[in-house]
């Protein structure tokens, strides 16, 4: 029990997919699905910029869609798959985004990279985004305080055109 | 009818493969990249607690108790550090001004501002820390009713400045210009206020500390300076002479090593803009560690970097302008009044820009500075430069008005043909060039110059323009080149990777001099235990890094020229060592001989080639006046209704001497230029001025460009030849991009309105009290 809450933190089994591999876990109801990732299962390739749900740097996809973790308790997710920047690619072929995002120089320090890439490839799942201004709006949950937009923006839409042309 | 699955935009086309990208980039899109928070027990002998910070929630009086007996009971819990229990540390000084420089962490019970760190909560996990740091029970004093947190009621605290910045003169007086301007046949007099606003670099501050059992301290965390980093901490916590001061003294000055006792490892930056120097949690990760004789992590939360971390200051500046019939400046009177810390010696350079960007015979500059009850200001993107020429550039759009001539003409005619505070000629300039690509792509000369006679569909459209300009130095570094047998290189040089791309272009430039594939060439940098490389600030990592490692390649080529044409096992021997060209890892003669140099080197008695060299002792000190330019054209529109404000095209033509990587250079050039939008029109940090708290502490409410706000973009880069400024020809372009963008904006809001705005950010509120006043 936590004497400041009077809510009990016993841990709560869960089962999640995480990048293709189901693990059995047990979580504080407190515990977000970032803070699990980070600083239990150590996938650090998630960023935490805010902790707030406000600048998307968390973003991983859960059942294909994007999703902020830092807002999503581990714990109300039992069952569900997890894919987060680690889980697209490998070394010898990069997911097209992330191929698109190297072409692109389309990020500088890297912080919020994971999020936009994540983010886009649940964008370009989504299906809605057809034109830049699209994107742009869309893409609008992931801040990059380094300003790499324009080149975010022609990545995405670079994959985008590939995906239509196939 | 289209289909409606097509793709309506195209994408531009990437730059060509032949450029190298980020060295680090496949890390970084893979989640691999390794930030100072990624750091987990694993990677520290499996233990790494984790630290949360308590901070006051007043501005002044004094800390009466802290009630931790509650945390201390919590599960995971091991520690609350406070002034009560903290370890005395010992006074430093910071070669940045920062707020350490005055105020160590934890040392008594003075409150100095809101947010301050009142105590530090130390646990086994996260979410213990965090809840134990909020079972903290903190007492107060009352409040001081004398305290001040804006330059409006600063309390008599105003006082002329003798320095700003890193060491500008925060007084000049270049002929009369108070009568000149009185005399002048045009004059400006104009005032402008700039808020307050925070980095929010997306990572926020993070540090581990780990102290060894010989009494060694190893300290991570992402830094601009790793070697300041590491004299401050050698300094506050008392370790020998080897360790403080003259650690760095005696690098720079020959390149002496020690066995020092304090590490820094500067991991890699996830944003920093000037807002990761020698903050306190530097000081207060080693502090709890020591306690605990474990390492610490200390991770600041968004709303802790508000005033954990440093900001740029609230700023008013007047600027009078005279100019006579041919509108050729007479006078440029800048006054300025600058916020600052009580603690922390920084003030914004605001005049850095001013004194050089146009000819004038007489120029003053009064620049005075208020200490505030808040948490230091200190180094941002564009220090002082961007809000001068805020003002300037403004100003110089009014001029425009009142003398009939075109914005661009009234430039042109003010040239300034040598650098105005010295009378020295340039190294270089393409100002000019500059002002001529903008336009062109814009398309300055179509658009009806007349304020408030442009629409397009129903929106006010205007045009603006305005000039940038940022001082070039040069910082004194160290590097040494290592060829090894295997004919691959290291290069070592502690300077810092930011997002700018250091790894890049200064691996680019060893492999060039080397002759070398950039593959054969890996560079060490960050750490402390290399040679000193130098702080990463103002737009020099490139020049003051480079020209090191330059000259290390230099020596090392030619150590390696004169000893394979004297090894008979080589093809080359007997050769003239002058003769030979090294390109691709391959030694060449004039007359077609060859050898890899990896071939070479597995016979070099040695095993390998050790060189280094120390460069910018003299601060890049030059007979010539050397500064990047350029220029930046905007066009925005302005709903007549709402008063929406957007920019629909921004454009920056800049000239920087030699570009090593002009894909890394255009990305740096476009975020600066998104830093000069959101400085615009959407940056600004609210101060509760009841209680001097910062309110909006978070990424909703202190707004920064999204993409959304980010319509078309565009940098040009003009070709310019600086080896007269420097060998290497590096001007550097990391923050020209703010410089100037928030005026052209200002200026394109005029044109498209006829409201001038004179306080930042330009919000739509300012433009309808504007509009209501008019």
């Amino acid at each position: 029990m936590d004497n400041a809450t009077g809510f009990s933190n016993a841990a709560l089994p869960i089962t999640l997919t995480i990048n293709g591999a189901e693990q059995r876990l047990a979580v504080e109801p407190r515990t977000t699905l970032l803070d699990l990732l980070r600083e239990t299962l150590h996938l650090t390739g998630t960023k935490k910029g805010c902790d707030h749900g406000q600048c998307g740097a968390c973003t991983v996809l859960v059942d294909g869609q994007r999703r902020v973790s830092c807002l999503a308790l581990a714990c109300a997710h039992d069952g569900a798959s997890i894919t987060t920047i680690e889980g697209l690619g490998t070394d010898d072929e990069l997911h097209p985004v992330q191929q698109a995002f190297l072409d692109y120089d389309a990020y500088q320090c890297g912080y919020c990279t994971p999020g936009q890439i994540c983010s886009a490839v649940g964008l370009l799942q989504e299906g809605h985004a057809r034109t830049r201004n699209e994107i742009r709006e869309l893409m609008s949950g992931n801040l990059c305080r380094c300003g790499a937009y324009a080149n975010i923006s022609d990545a995405i839409l670079s994959v985008l055109s590939q995906q239509e042309t196939v | 009818m289209a289909n409606a699955n097509n793709i309506s935009d195209l994408a531009s086309a990437a730059p060509p493969a032949s450029i190298p990208r980020r060295i680090e980039g496949r890390d970084k899109v893979r989640g691999r990249a390794r930030y100072a928070g990624d750091i987990t027990s694993q990677e520290m002998g499996g233990v790494l607690d984790v630290a949360v910070a308590v901070t006051s929630t007043q501005a002044s009086g004094q800390v009466l108790a802290i009630d931790d007996a509650a945390a201390l009971k919590m599960p995971g819990v091991r520690l609350v550090v406070s002034h009560e229990n903290a370890p005395r540390l010992h006074k430093i000084m910071s070669l940045t001004g920062a707020e350490i420089g005055d105020l160590l962490p934890l040392q008594d019970a003075k409150i100095h501002y809101a947010g301050q760190c009142l105590a530090l909560v130390v646990a086994d996990t996260l979410e213990h820390a965090r809840a134990a740091a909020a079972a903290v029970e903190v007492r107060y004093s009352a409040p001081d009713p004398q305290a001040a947190f804006t330059l409006a009621e600063d309390g008599g605290r105003t006082k002329d400045v003798a320095k700003v910045g890193g060491g500008d003169p925060g007084q000049v007086k270049i002929g009369e210009a108070r009568p000149a301007y009185e005399k002048a046949d045009f004059q400006v007099d104009m005032t402008f206020l700039t808020a307050p606003h925070h980095h929010n670099a997306m990572e926020p501050g993070a540090v581990v500390a780990a102290w060894d059992e010989d009494g060694g301290l190893t300290v991570q965390l992402p830094t601009q300076f790793s070697y300041g980093e590491a004299v401050i901490l050698g300094e506050a916590f008392g370790f020998g002479l080897k360790d403080r001061l003259p650690r760095l003294i005696s690098q720079v000055l020959g390149g002496f090593d020690f066995n020092h006792k304090v590490r820094v490892i500067a991991t890699l930056a996830g944003g920093s803009f000037g807002g990761k120097t020698s903050n306190v949690h530097l000081l207060l990760a080693p502090l709890a560690a020591k306690l605990t004789g474990r390492p610490v992590k200390l991770v600041l939360t968004r709303a802790q970097t508000f005033s954990l971390m440093p900001y740029r200051g609230e700023t008013q500046q007047r600027i009078r302008l005279g100019a006579d019939q041919n509108g050729q400046l007479q006078a440029i009177i800048q006054d300025a009044v600058l916020a600052k810390g009580t603690a922390g010696q920084f003030v914004e350079p605001t005049s850095e820009a001013t004194v050089k960007a146009y000819s004038s015979p007489n120029i003053l500059v009064h620049q005075q500075a208020a200490a505030l009850d808040l948490n230091a200001p200190g180094w941002m993107r564009g220090p002082g430069a961007c809000l001068g020429q805020f003002a300037l550039e403004s100003a110089m759009d009014m001029l425009a008005e009142k003398t009939g001539l075109d914005p661009l003409d009234l430039r042109l005619r003010n040239h300034a043909d040598v650098e105005p505070d010295t009378g020295k000629e340039w190294s270089s300039k393409s100002l000019i060039q500059c002002y001529q690509a903008g336009a062109a792509r814009i398309g300055w000369a179509d658009r009806d110059p007349r304020v408030a006679s442009m629409r397009e569909g129903g929106r006010l459209i205007g045009y603006g323009m305005a000039t940038a300009i940022y001082p070039v130095k040069q910082m004194p570094a160290v590097a040494c080149v290592i060829l090894g047998a295997d004919g691959q290189a290291v290069v070592q040089t502690a300077t810092q990777e930011i997002g700018q791309g250091m790894i890049t272009a200064l691996t680019q430039i060893a492999a060039e001099t080397l002759g070398l594939e950039l593959a054969a060439v890996r560079l060490e940098w960050g750490d402390s235990a290399l040679p000193y490389g130098g702080m990463t600030v103002g737009s020099m990592t490139t020049l003051s890094a480079g020209a090191a490692i330059q000259e290390a390649a230099q020596q090392v080529r030619q150590t390696l020229l004169k000893w394979v044409v004297q090894d008979p096992a080589s093809p080359l021997h007997g050769q003239p060592a002058d003769g030979l060209r090294v390109a691709q890892g391959r030694l060449v003669a004039p007359n077609g001989a060859s050898e890899a140099v990896a071939a070479a080197m597995a016979r070099h008695p040695d095993g390998s080639i050790n060189e280094e060299a120390i460069t910018g002792r003299t601060f890049g000190h030059s007979p010539y006046g050397r500064s990047a330019f350029g220029a930046q054209f905007v066009k925005v529109s302005v709903d007549p209704d709402t008063l929406h404000i957007q920019v629909e095209r921004l454009v920056g033509a800049y000239a920087g001497g030699r570009v090593i990587n002009p894909v890394l250079v255009r990305s740096q050039l476009l975020g600066a230029m998104v830093w000069g939008l959101g400085q615009a029109l959407l940056e600004e940090s609210s101060l509760d001025p009841r209680t001097g708290r910062w309110m909006n502490t978070n990424l909703a409410e202190a707004l920064v460009p999204t993409n959304a706000d980010i319509a078309n973009i565009e940098a040009i880069i003009i070709d310019e030849d600086d080896t007269r400024g420097h060998p290497l020809g590096v001007k550097g372009l990391g923050e020209i991009g703010i410089v100037g963008t928030s005026a052209a904006i200002a200026n394109a809001i005029y044109h498209a309105t006829g409201q001038r705005l004179t306080s930042l950010p330009m919000r739509l509120d300012k433009l309808l009290a504007a509009r209501l006043n008019a």
